[in-house]
């Protein structure tokens, strides 16, 4: 079952087989595979457990339930926005459903002998039936989309639809603030309701203080039960287990690594990966309304690939990008008037976003166990690839017939024909755009090298007898796709091997 | 001998500041800002009354608002928002309102506090503050975020861009699709006692 702060009132103590810490993509799919072998189960989540009747589909009501900070989170010297979702179900709750295979030239890059290859292809398997995944009909795709593929087709560009996981959806268009019509195939739908039904248990508003642990072996966790209004702690938890997962994201898993004094010979947050994004938009004479229907259906790939000879030049996923009204005022940049005008503009533009496949590596510290310290500053490649993005991303907007691009830059930046835009050479100093990342990886990665690397190929910590992660935090290099599929699997993947184990 | 980056900033912040110091009695005459006071309220222990006040003409100055009832709507919304943020995340932000108060005016050759300038001169801060250094042009972004979030919440600004809002407030809503959430649910301690069954923790 699952159990709120409503169900806790004093100290409390716990015996389980295996302790998760995280609800989201890895946590959820390796509880579900723990329990369902037969292993006593309780996965924990810091954010509250929320029904479709919770999605508003109001901003404002939405972000401070949905992520971390209120989904406020920057870089330290914030260039950055870092979207990291909380609640049960964890980031699938306010992601927009691209499922996208991890490729397997990635995995090449990876050069990890000891994964087992055979059985993560039956992860993700087992992933694609679980979540119903599906290419979308073109019939879904809204008018920001059906302009977005008219470019890319008008350029012979390499486009496609999208795979999704989405089930009886209503294309309202307020995915990224939780489903409220239940259309998501997503942890909360899928693998939290799998882990209950082979009697596991779920502890929501309970933030993982620490793993108590000598000799490398883990013995307990602590844990506190919070009141999300109130903010006041209502119990503490000592949970013991055989077997404890960290599966709280990218940034909270090295937080709470840290937190325990466990550092994997200071590899832990020490790489980091955020496919950083910006945003294109295109003025058009008929009203667009792209905060209406499925905000992401369509792709270009033309500057992505994961050959080898090609990759270091094409790292650039080009999507349609969608936000609602406090979105896309936060993103346009002056005040007072002239943000006024240019917000009236709204139901009228188009957005295509440029996500870098990063090669830049930053890292997550912190200073007081709380709050996480992200580094992260663009390198020069990784410029380049921006600039080249943001200029195929206005080339596909023209190509669509828009009267006008509009770059957010800085100091927002209009180009009234190609030829202007081309001509701009873009440099992008600091705070030259404001980036947007949501999909954290890498801070605690896989490796066979105890010395270059956090866990090994099981997603077991180096030197730790029964810890492990399942997370985004595993994956060596950025992926250059949405992560969940790919996360889902190593839920599974690490649930497997940790019972081989 | 040539100073570093470094302490050119920061005698470019604490010069102002110690030059500060003798306006301090002095802003007490300046006549009050038109901003209408909070009544008290947690904050968690670091933004004051004063500072939401502070909050508060910003939130003008960007909206372009100029009538003391939306402000004071939109100061009681940004004192419950910012009460779930992190502890550093508002010691960053009380921070920045010094240096936006008591500094940035100076800036534009004014003695006076932020609060106490002339909109005009508030907005002359702003937009020197949104083409600021680096190191200061945060603030102007998490200034500008927190106040669209007040604004862009009200209904009566979504007319103006054409925004039809929620779906779900329009009849869209249906409970079957809760009800497989439901049953995931515990029974609280309150509904075991009523029902007689469920797990006490």
């Amino acid at each position: 079952m699952i159990y709120t702060h409503e169900h806790f009132s004093r100290e409390k103590n716990f015996e389980f087989d295996a302790c998760i810490v995280g609800s989201g993509a890895g946590g959820s799919a390796c509880a579900a595979t723990l329990a369902k072998q037969g292993l006593k189960v309780v996965l924990l989540e810091a954010g509250p457990f929320l029904r479709p009747k919770d999605f508003s589909q109001r901003e404002e009501e939405m972000f401070a339930k949905l992520f971390y900070e209120s989904g406020g989170r920057r870089s330290q010297d914030k260039t950055v926005r870092v979207l990291h979702g909380q609640g049960v179900g964890g980031s699938t709750l306010h992601n927009i459903n691209l499922c996208k295979r991890l490729p397997p030239e990635i995995l090449t890059e990876w050069n990890l002998p000891a994964l087992d290859v055979n059985l993560l292809d039956k992860c993700f398997e087992q992933v694609a039936k679980d979540l119903e995944i599906s290419r979308l009909e073109e019939s879904q795709l809204n008018r920001n989309n059906q302009l977005f593929k008219k470019g890319v087709e008008a350029l012979g560009l390499a486009g496609g639809m999208l795979e999704h996981n989405r089930k009886g959806c209503l294309e309202s268009g307020f995915c990224e603030l939780g489903c409220s019509f239940n259309a998501k195939m997503n942890a909360l739908r899928v693998y939290i309701p799998q882990l209950i039904k082979a009697q596991g248990q779920v502890f929501a508003d309970t933030k993982a203080l620490r793993f108590l642990h000598k000799d490398g072996e883990v013995s307990a966790l602590e844990a506190t039960v919070t009141d999300p209004k109130s903010k006041k702690v209502k119990a503490t938890l000592n949970i013991k287990a055989k077997y404890f997962i960290s599966a709280a994201g990218a940034i909270e898993t090295p937080l709470l690594l840290f937190r325990s004094d466990i550092s994997a010979n200071g590899n832990v947050g020490a790489r980091l990966h955020l496919h950083p994004g910006a945003v294109v938009c295109g003025r058009f004479e008929e009203p667009v309304r792209l905060w209406e229907g499925i905000p992401q259906s369509y792709e270009c790939t033309e500057l992505l690939s994961f050959k080898k000879e090609e990759h270091e030049h094409k790292r650039v996923w080009l999507i349609a990008g969608s936000a609602h009204p406090i979105g896309v005022a936060g993103m346009l940049p002056a005040f007072g008037d002239e943000h006024k005008e240019l917000m009236k503009l709204y139901p009228y533009l188009s957005v295509v976003t440029p996500m870098l496949h990063d090669s830049t590596v930053g890292s997550v510290k912190t200073s007081d166990g709380e709050r996480p310290i992200i580094s992260y500053n663009l390198n020069a490649a990784d410029r380049v690839q921006m600039r080249i993005g943001l200029k195929k991303a206005g080339e596909i907007l023209f190509a669509a017939e828009a009267s006008e691009v509009l770059i957010p830059f800085r100091s927002l930046k209009r180009y009234q024909n190609l030829k202007e835009l081309s001509a701009d050479s873009m440099p992008l100093p600091d705070f030259a755009l404001d980036l947007v990342a949501v999909h954290p990886m890498s801070s605690v990665w896989m490796g066979e090298d105890p010395k270059k690397s956090c866990t090994d190929t099981s997603g077991k910590i180096h030197a730790m007898k029964n810890l492990y992660v399942a997370d985004t935090s595993l994956y060596p290099t950025s992926l250059g796709i949405p992560p969940q599929v790919t996360t889902y699997a190593f839920g599974h993947y690490v649930g497997q091997q940790l019972v081989k184990a | 001998m040539i100073l570093s980056r470094r302490t050119l900033v920061l005698l470019l912040f604490f010069l102002p500041l110690l030059a500060l110091l003798p306006w301090r009695w002095w802003q007490k005459v300046v006549p009050v800002a038109s901003v209408p006071p909070l009544t008290p309220a947690n904050n968690n222990g670091i933004l004051t009354n004063d500072d939401l006040q502070i909050l508060g003409h910003v939130y003008e100055v960007i909206t372009n608002t100029q009538d003391g009832k939306s402000t004071n709507d939109a100061m009681l919304f940004m004192q419950e928002f910012l009460m779930v943020l992190p502890r550093s995340s508002g010691q960053e932000l009380k921070l920045g309102l010094i240096v936006l108060e008591k500094v940035l005016p100076l800036f534009i050759g004014e003695l006076a506090t932020f609060s106490k300038l002339t909109f005009d001169k508030k907005v002359a801060v702003m937009n020197w503050l949104k083409n600021a250094p680096n190191i200061l042009y945060p603030l102007f972004l998490g200034l500008k975020e927190l106040s669209y979030l007040a604004h862009y919440r009200l209904e009566k600004e979504w007319d103006l861009i054409d925004y039809a809002g929620p779906v779900v407030e329009r009849g869209y809503d249906n409970p079957d699709f809760n009800r497989e959430y439901d049953v995931l649910l515990a029974l609280t301690p309150k509904q075991q006692k009523t029902k007689g069954t469920g797990i006490q923790l």
